[in-house]
């Protein structure tokens, strides 16, 4: 008996040597495989979003753009669109020069959604563009996860491969969220982003019986402005024109209305969304200071300089705090519960803050999909 | 990002599959360690335990892949919130959101309760719950209307 099982014995000890040796010289190699697999997971998932988001587009833009040809080599055009950063080695005016560029994108892409869908009225036009520029985002993302993979195969590099690997959670986090987006542009849901304007457009509709505002439509490029009595103080309400995916440039309609005033502005109370940090409960609603405005830093820096440096207007921030997630993605339903908060915290702050037939400016900033006037 | 849900039939899976994997990696060793220190109790053919546990190993592999396919993935409805546009009266009912639809959208829709017109006050995502879908439905949508009566900002003072 014992002889049969020392025979078996020497058997399993080669095996484990060679288990040994393998492990030993070829660890490193089996990580990267191992690794390799989970990006190329990843890759093919979003692979696959690129693929429906585009699937979503071309829908989108036969059924209320009706093109008169097909839409598909414009849209793959657009989908690889970059755009250069102004020079940073001389930053003196560099937020001007940005801005020009970016005016420069955003009317080349509007002549591209006109181009590929004439009869697409003006919201149903600026969902097209939110819908490429998301699918554009998925596009890429899909694209920078191949390229790090394939170059990682190819040079054979750890390094390259475990970086990606790494992120992968929070990179696809994003895609998923980009994703939810682009469909939510697709249909003229309002998204997490849009809860600035709701908060003020609600703001409008409680007290619109007893004070019907004047609206001025395109006060500044895609900006709505809203004049009306609130606990009698002057108000006047901006936001993005909706109910399109526009944001507008709300930097420059504030700067506008301070100018128009002669700085005679007792309080600038701005209200976006902020992204939470993990634990924090979705739909809290938190005050501070501040020009609370996100995106590139130009409409930040114009209220910054003219409300406040040039006039010192004081700036009141209330922010909406949500995940990435639900910042993209359709609004939720503790996002909407926020609203009466915000505004409650509005009020207090004309109340608190400000005296009778002082003039009052609440920007809500943020993406205006699906909220209309 | 949502955490992977599993149906309960899936959890049982995976908790079975574990267990079995579990179990046949400590019958492998017990095989293994047997061809190298002698067989722990002499009824106990090493060979035996070794192949018993190779065939459990390969038993669980099926159930844990069959565990995968029982993850639930989330669903959504969209939710247009309709207030009465008449202040006084503040009805809200939820329903499906319909194509076209944007918030504060005049609807042409009469409130049950005092005939105005209603318009769109929110619109906003709701997960599906997976079973009794009728019933959750309703639910979800009684829900909606309570929070939203619950959360009413109150409203602003008309002037006389």
């Amino acid at each position: 008996m014992m002889q049969y099982y020392n025979e078996w014995s020497w058997i399993f000890q080669i095996i484990f040597l060679v288990l040994f040796i393998v492990i030993f010289f070829y660890n490193q190699r089996i990580q990267l495989w191992m690794m390799q697999k989970q990006i190329e997971v990843a890759v093919r998932e979003l692979e696959q979003m690129t693929k429906e988001g585009k699937d979503v587009l071309v829908k989108l833009i036969n059924e209320r753009g009706k093109p008169k040809e097909d839409p598909r080599p414009i849209l793959n055009s657009l989908l690889d669109f970059f755009t250069v950063q102004p020079v940073d080695l001389d930053p003196a005016g560099i937020i001007y020069r940005l801005e020009h560029i970016l005016d420069v994108r955003k009317s080349r892409w509007e002549q591209h959604v006109k181009q590929i869908a004439p009869a697409a009225s003006r919201d149903v036009a600026a969902n097209i563009e939110g819908t490429i520029e998301a699918t554009s985002a998925v596009n890429m993302i899909f694209k920078i996860v191949r390229h790090y993979l394939l170059l990682g195969k190819k040079t054979k590099s750890l390094i390259l491969i475990m970086q990606i690997q790494m992120q992968l959670p929070l990179i696809m986090q994003i895609a998923k969220a980009i994703f939810k987006a682009l469909k939510s542009f697709s249909q003229g849901i309002p998204i997490g982003d849009s809860i600035g304007p709701l908060v003020v457009t609600t703001l409008v509709h409680d007290y619109k019986k007893q004070s019907p505002p004047k609206i001025t439509r395109d006060y500044t490029k895609d900006i709505t402005l809203y004049e009306m009595e609130i606990e009698g103080r002057n108000v006047f309400i901006i936001r993005a024109t909706g109910p399109g995916a526009t944001v507008g440039k709300p930097g420059e309609a504030i700067k506008k209305l301070v100018e128009e005033k002669e700085g005679k502005i007792a309080r600038l109370i701005m209200v976006d969304a902020g992204l939470k940090l993990e634990g924090e409960k979705t739909g809290t609603v938190i005050e501070g200071v501040g020009a609370v405005i996100g995106g590139p830093g130009v409409e930040k820096y114009k209220i910054e300089e003219s409300a406040g440096v040039k006039y010192s207007v004081p700036m009141d921030g209330i922010v909406i705090e949500e995940g990435q997630e639900d910042a993209y993605g359709t609004m939720v339903k503790d996002l909407v519960k926020s609203v009466p908060k915000a505004i409650e915290k509005i009020k207090n702050a004309i109340l608190t803050r400000t005296v009778e037939g002082d003039n009052v400016i609440i920007a809500g900033i943020g993406n205006c999909c699906g909220i209309g006037d | 990002m949502s955490e992977v849900k599993y149906t309960t039939a899936a959890k049982i899976l995976k908790v079975l599959g574990y267990i079995l994997m579990m179990a046949s990696v400590f019958l492998i060793m017990i095989g293994i360690s047997g061809f190298f220190m002698g067989p722990i109790h002499p009824a106990i053919d090493p060979l035996y335990m070794l192949f018993s546990g190779l065939l459990l190993f390969m038993a669980s592999l099926p159930i844990l892949m069959m565990s995968q396919t029982g993850i639930v993935k989330p669903e959504f409805d969209v939710i247009s919130l309709l207030r009465c546009s008449n202040a006084d009266c503040k009805f809200t009912k939820g329903r499906k959101f319909e194509k076209d639809e944007y918030v504060f959208k005049e609807l042409d829709e009469k409130c049950e309760k005092c005939n105005s017109n209603f318009y769109i006050a929110a619109i906003f995502e709701v997960e599906r719950k997976p079973s009794k879908k009728k019933e959750e439905k309703t639910m979800n949508m009684k829900e909606v209307e309570k929070d939203s009566k619950q959360e009413e900002s109150p409203a602003p003072k008309t002037p006389s």
